[in-house]
């Protein structure tokens, strides 16, 4: 841990001008609202110039020290992150008018700037439930009952993964007491297959867009409001990838799983017809790059991997802005609905074209950073990964890169003729744009903000500039082939199913079974217990009460309580199946009964 | 093309040392080229069995799959 410089106030929490921010749009209504969204990233911003490195500060929470606010050179430059998201984010939702998603989005960025800054995991996971309820309202604002179920579905994973957080917290607690709850590395305990450790993989995974628990990004995305995703992509999954790079530098099976993510999400994004799920595919496949780039683990890797996190918010919230803008014009993301509105949206053709090439093309942000993820795989010997990073690195620019301009803007005449998008979304647009072009030239900018400063990395070497053109180039070639010759697959109208199968559908299977299995057996039981077992009982007892005074009847004749003959058998009879009887004769059955227990009890 | 011209006059710095057996894989003219095409190629047409496959639906479903 850093050695602690100056104690913070607590009121001087970097996230806090955020989170006034988001209380004040919550309270104010209209056009005011919309300027807490501009105003709050800026004093944040400035306010994140000022903080020292190596200070930290306490907050005494359910009688624990927690250690609050931990600055280093990566919460630092997170933080910076999600002060830039948030401002081009708000310039981009100025419009909106909705009080709880523009007070939600101010509070999800200041959770996403807590978690950057925390220095412990209790810290940690309070402001982690912070993201997972702040930022559904991104999709249910949207209003309809597919992006409300879809709100569901998302909570669900994310509340899941607060609780897989805490538990593994907990066990840590439990085996090393507080000295567990440092935000130090635990790749030494994941390889030593401690349940905590992997409690908490499993916790950042979901986050993460781990292969298999990725669904609810495409699912969420898909279905939130036109300026949701802006939010969405900037804060969720890289708050994930900065607490991965905290906590399992260097784990193995990280490799494993980013180089799955990097590959098979862009099967799906061929055949897939939204745009906006393309771009969540490409993003899962982005995330790869840092999860391998995590889990190789070197000083230079770590590096890569926090560089581009930085990069990747910029160029993939610059493409949801464009597809954002679509949605708001047109009302339509379908690919199959989409096309040539390059005559009518033409700035914001323009910045899609600029997004899409920023993700890999040299003097753009995605290159400088791509780059020293995949040299880096390459000095560590990784053959088959290297392969894949770069199989990665083409077929993302076939998707990201060149599907989702092309459908949407040129391909054919959709007959549409939207107006271009607002001004404060193409000033919005304009910024990220700017901000992909200036630190793709000028990459020492970001460098000297990382951790380790990129140890003197160039990605502007001559070779590397040269072999990474020609694989875009033939990537791009490809994609050319084999649409002039009809074989690239046509956009339909259609879904497709994920992983999403197993809950949805074999949940449902699940439930229904559960249905008619439990409420069978209840039934069931109902049938034997109650109305069976107890109702034989009663009529047994109901009627073995009139064959015992039937028995009786000889005797009680003989003493002369009943009437004789057949009369006096009948009044018994119902008598006793009604179980009344005279008082004095319920008093004297009383008294005999009452004598033999006495009786029963004294000898 | 580009590489091809750049690989006669100049000295790939390769993204491996020489002592691992991609080195030569890699310094090859074009291979960069031919592994972007490829690959991409493949993508596609893999991608395009995982919508259907002999014209069987694999994994593409109508849109209103989830609301019926």
């Amino acid at each position: 841990m850093t050695l602690l410089g100056s104690t913070l106030e607590i009121g001087s929490h970097p996230a806090l001008t955020l989170l006034i921010g988001g209380l004040v749009a919550g309270v104010l209504r209209g056009r005011h609202a919309s300027f807490a969204l501009v105003l709050a990233p800026l004093f944040g911003l400035s306010y994140l110039a000022t903080l020292e490195v190596g200070s930290s500060s306490t907050l005494s929470l359910f009688g624990y020290e927690t250690l609050f606010v931990m600055v280093d050179e990566q919460a630092k430059l997170f933080g910076y992150l999600f002060h830039i998201a948030a401002l081009v984010a708000g310039v981009y939702s100025f419009h909106v008018r909705d009080p709880w998603q523009i007070s939600m989005s101010l509070l999800y960025a200041a959770s996403a700037v807590g978690v950057a800054f925390a220095g412990d995991l209790l810290s940690l996971f309070l402001w982690w439930e912070g993201l997972a309820i702040t930022s559904v309202f991104q999709i249910w604002g949207r209003r309809t009952k597919r992006a409300e179920e879809a709100g569901f579905r998302y909570l669900f994973f994310h509340i899941s993964s607060g609780l897989l957080l805490l538990a593994g917290i907990l066990i840590l607690y439990h085996n090393n007491g507080a000295d567990g709850l440092a935000l130090s590395p635990l790749t030494d305990e994941l390889e030593a297959g401690e349940l905590s450790a992997l409690l908490i993989l499993l916790a950042v995974g979901i986050k993460a867009a781990f292969p298999g628990l990725h669904v609810w990004l495409k699912d969420g995305y898909a279905e939130a409001t036109h300026s949701g995703p802006v939010w969405l992509c900037a804060f969720t999954t890289k708050c994930a990838v900065c607490v991965l790079a905290r906590l399992f530098p260097g784990a193995e099976v990280l490799i494993v799983i980013g180089t799955i993510m990097a590959i098979f999400p862009l099967f799906y994004a061929v055949i897939e017809n939204d745009l906006r799920r393309v771009l969540c595919y490409s993003k899962i496949n982005q995330i790869g790059f840092m999860v391998v780039a995590i889990g190789i683990g070197t000083d230079l890797a770590i590096d890569g991997a926090i560089a581009h996190a930085f990069n990747h918010v910029l160029y993939k919230s610059l493409l949801f802005m464009c597809l954002g803008a679509v949605i708001f014009r047109t009302g339509e993301i379908r690919a199959s609905h989409l096309g040539g509105l390059f005559k009518y949206m033409p700035w914001t053709t323009g910045f899609t074209i600029i997004g899409s090439i920023a993700i890999s093309f040299p003097l753009f942000c995605g290159f400088v950073s791509k780059s020293i993820i995949i040299t880096e795989v390459a000095r560590n010997g990784h053959v088959l990964v290297w392969m894949c990073l770069l199989f990665g690195s083409a077929g993302v620019f076939h998707q990201a890169g060149i599907k989702i301009p092309f459908f949407t803007f040129f391909a054919r005449d959709s007959g549409r003729h939207p107006k271009e998008a607002p001004v404060n979304m193409l000033i919005a647009m304009g910024m990220a744009s700017f901000l992909c072009l200036f630190i793709g030239c000028n990459p020492q900018w970001l460098y000297e903000q990382l951790p380790n400063g990129a140890a003197g990395y160039n990605p502007y070497d001559a070779t590397h500039i040269i072999t990474q053109l020609e694989i875009l180039f033939f990537s791009g070639l490809s994609f050319v082939l084999l649409y002039v010759f009809g074989k690239y697959p046509p956009s339909l109208s259609s879904l497709n199913l994920d992983i999403d199968w197993i809950y949805r559908k074999l949940g449902h299977g699940l439930l229904s079974f559960g249905d008619r299995f439990w409420n069978g057996l209840n039934d069931k039981t109902h049938q034997l217990l109650v109305t069976g077992l107890t109702g034989g009982i009663s009529t047994f007892l109901k009627q073995g009460q009139v064959h015992t005074m039937n028995t009786l009847y000889p005797i009680i004749e003989k003493v002369g309580l009943v009437e004789n003959g057949l009369k006096g058998k009948e009044h018994l009879r119902r008598r006793s199946s009604l179980g009344v009887h005279p008082v004095g004769w319920s008093a004297l059955i009383c008294m005999v009964f009452f004598l033999f227990f006495l009786i029963l009890i004294i000898f | 093309m580009i590489d091809l011209v750049f690989s006669l006059a100049w000295h790939k710095h390769a993204a491996f040392s020489e002592d691992v057996s991609l080195h030569a894989l890699e310094t090859l003219p074009g291979f960069y080229g031919l592994f972007g095409f490829l690959t991409c190629g493949g993508l596609v047409v893999l991608a395009k069995f995982m919508r259907e496959w002999r014209g069987k639906k694999i994994l593409m479903r109508k849109e209103d799959y989830w609301e019926s």
